[in-house]
Order: C-alpha cells, then sequence, then structure tokens
C-alpha cells in the first residue's frame, strides 16, 4: 500500500486515481471532524474541501518534515478556528454549535453507543473535545498535537489524560461502560 | 487486582494504559509497550480494564467520523483534477513513453514491413523500373506476329 506522501505526489503529478485512494483514506475522519467543530452541515462540506484541496495543492506540505494526516488535521483545526473567529467577529454567536451538556430529559432515550459517545462529548470542556478529536480521529501523536498547538508535548500527554478520565466518567454517566 | 506475574504492576500498568491504547509507548522490543502487553496477557482485572478503555476511546472516534455526501467528493475530484490534470496532448505522450512491453515486440513486427513498403514504393516509382515492366511485358495477340516463336510450356501438355 502506498503512503499518504506517495499519493500525494501523483496526485500532484495528474493522477486521479491516486487522490481517490487518498480521499477514501480520510474522507470519513476530516469531514466528522470538522462537521464535529463546527456543527452545520453546510459550512462543513465547504470547509471539508477547501481544507483538502489546499491541503493537495499546497506545494509548501514538505513530507520530509512531517506526515499528510497530521498537517492536513492542523489545517483543518486553524480553518475551522478561523471560521468560528468570522462567526464570533460577527455577532453570530447564537449560530455556533451548542456545546453545553445536553443530558437526555429520559435516560431511556439515550440508547445507542453513538448517543452516549455524543453526550459525554458534550459534557466536556471545548479544548478537551479537540485533544481527543485530534488523537482520537485525526490520529495525530502527542508530538504532532504538541506542534499543531503550539504547546509542550508533556503538557499535551497530561491534558489528553484528564480529557479521557473525564469522557470516560461522562460515559459512565450516561450508561456506558462503568 | 491479580497477583504480579511479570515485571510490571497493575499500579504501572494502569498508569501506562491511555499511553498504550494511544499507542504512544516505546514500540521496540523490550520496551513499555512490550512490558504492560506482558503484563496484559497475565492479569485479567488490567486486560478488562485496557479492553473498556480502548472500547470507549475506540467508540469515540466511530461516532465522530461520517462521510459527506457524494456531490462533496465528485466538486472536489473536478477542482483536483482541473488543477492537476495534464492536457490532452501530454497525456497521449505519457502513454507512448510507458514502458510496455508489446510496444518493443510491435515495433520489431513493424520494421521490416516499413523496410518493404519503403523499397517497394522506391522501385515502382523509378523510370527504369518502368523500362523493365514494358520489356517483361507479354506480347499482346493483337501484337502477334507469325514470326514470333511461342514457346509453349511443357508442364502443360
Amino acid at each position: 500500500m502506498l503512503a499518504d506522501e506517495e499519493l500525494l505526489t501523483a496526485v500532484r503529478a495528474g493522477d486521479v486515481r491516486a487522490f481517490d485512494a487518498l480521499y477514501q483514506r480520510y474522507e470519513r475522519r476530516l469531514f466528522g471532524y470538522i462537521k464535529r467543530s463546527v456543527g452545520d452541515l453546510q459550512v462543513a462540506e465547504d470547509l471539508f474541501q477547501d481544507v483538502f484541496f489546499k491541503v493537495v495543492a499546497d506545494a509548501s506540505f514538505d513530507p520530509e518534515r512531517g506526515r499528510f494526516g497530521a498537517w492536513l488535521f492542523t489545517v483543518a483545526r486553524n480553518r475551522c478556528q478561523q471560521h468560528q473567529r468570522q462567526l464570533a467577529q460577527r455577532g453570530a454567536k447564537d449560530h455556533l454549535v451548542d456545546t453545553t451538556p445536553a443530558p437526555a430529559a429520559d435516560p431511556e432515550e439515550a440508547v445507542g453507543r453513538q448517543r452516549q459517545v455524543e453526550a459525554a462529548m458534550a459534557g466536556l470542556t471545548e479544548p478537551q473535545r479537540q485533544l481527543l478529536l485530534l488523537k482520537q480521529v485525526g490520529q495525530l501523536t502527542y508530538r504532532e498535537i504538541a506542534l499543531a498547538l503550539g504547546v509542550a508535548e508533556g503538557t499535551i500527554k497530561s491534558r489528553l489524560h484528564d480529557a479521557t478520565h473525564a469522557l470516560r466518567r461522562r460515559l459512565a454517566d450516561h450508561g456506558g461502560t462503568p | 487486582m491479580t497477583t504480579q506475574t511479570s515485571p510490571l504492576g497493575c499500579d504501572d500498568c494502569t498508569a501506562c494504559l491511555i499511553d498504550h491504547v494511544f499507542g504512544e509507548l516505546d514500540g521496540s522490543p523490550g520496551g513499555d509497550a512490550a512490558a504492560v502487553s506482558a503484563h496484559l496477557a497475565q492479569c485479567s482485572a488490567c486486560a478488562l480494564e485496557f479492553c473498556r478503555l480502548r472500547a470507549d476511546l475506540s467508540g469515540l472516534a466511530d461516532a465522530v467520523a461520517q462521510a459527506p455526501q457524494p456531490y462533496v467528493a465528485a466538486r472536489l475530484r473536478e477542482r483536483v483534477q482541473a488543477e492537476f490534470a495534464p492536457p490532452w496532448w501530454r497525456a497521449a505522450l505519457a502513454s507512448l513513453r510507458r514502458p510496455i512491453p508489446a510496444y518493443g515486440a510491435l515495433a520489431a513486427a513493424a520494421l521490416p514491413l516499413a523496410a518493404w513498403a519503403v523499397m517497394h514504393t522506391a522501385e515502382s516509382s523509378s523510370p527504369q523500373s518502368h523500362k523493365a515492366d514494358a520489356a517483361t511485358r507479354p506480347v499482346l495477340i493483337e501484337q502477334y506476329d507469325a514470326s514470333t516463336v511461342l514457346r509453349v510450356d511443357p508442364t502443360i501438355l
């Protein structure tokens, strides 16, 4: 199986099949990450296309200096943050995703693993959510997250441990594993 | 927790579990990942905790992952194609340059044919060949003269 960086080189040389392969590897994770970060489906679709195209077309990405996946999610994170800043400047904060905890009125409604995770995620702080998303969905290493956020690697490790414990506590509260 | 049957204790293992699930431990032989794996293989309590932790974290990834609508992929593909696809003449040239063994065989087969065609064309277009044709052309019956000796092929008799 070709590495992401090899596929990227092939895409830039005009091989559309290489693009298809690269797209399939990342579409679900990247779109899920962006959708989760911005909330709105239409905005998520636009940002997803912009981010993917930018990373593929941007010749400044150097495969010698890092993984394609880490670069992709770092660009996606920055783009999502930029979008949210623009929204905030327009005074449209009410359009932002409601990330406050939203416990189900009736515990019986909270059926299904996905809903449990959704509810548990909603109970985390935004930095905790971002860290867990970058780690689990983006599959970045501690070091890559540290570089992306401009924070020490040890700090990222410590914060990720805290976020994981917090997620598991909330999962247990919502009927997940104890 | 169970009794310790490996160099790593349960407390030490528990402290490493998150890093282990995240794939951040030293994966080299004899590294931390190997020590945790060895402990998990012998300690059911830690192994259960490991499985629960891994399920919780993978559940998060599964819950978040979501494919965009198919038209998103189609639009993006068009954009990439327009940006990077080479012009038709360069694509055709590239396909010709492609190292396919059949091209060599095809060229080897076509070479004698092409040489014959060139030689044949050259012969038929030269004036001398026209004269030679006239000399060897059979005598028409109207031009027959009794003095001409007919040669009869004995094999047809």
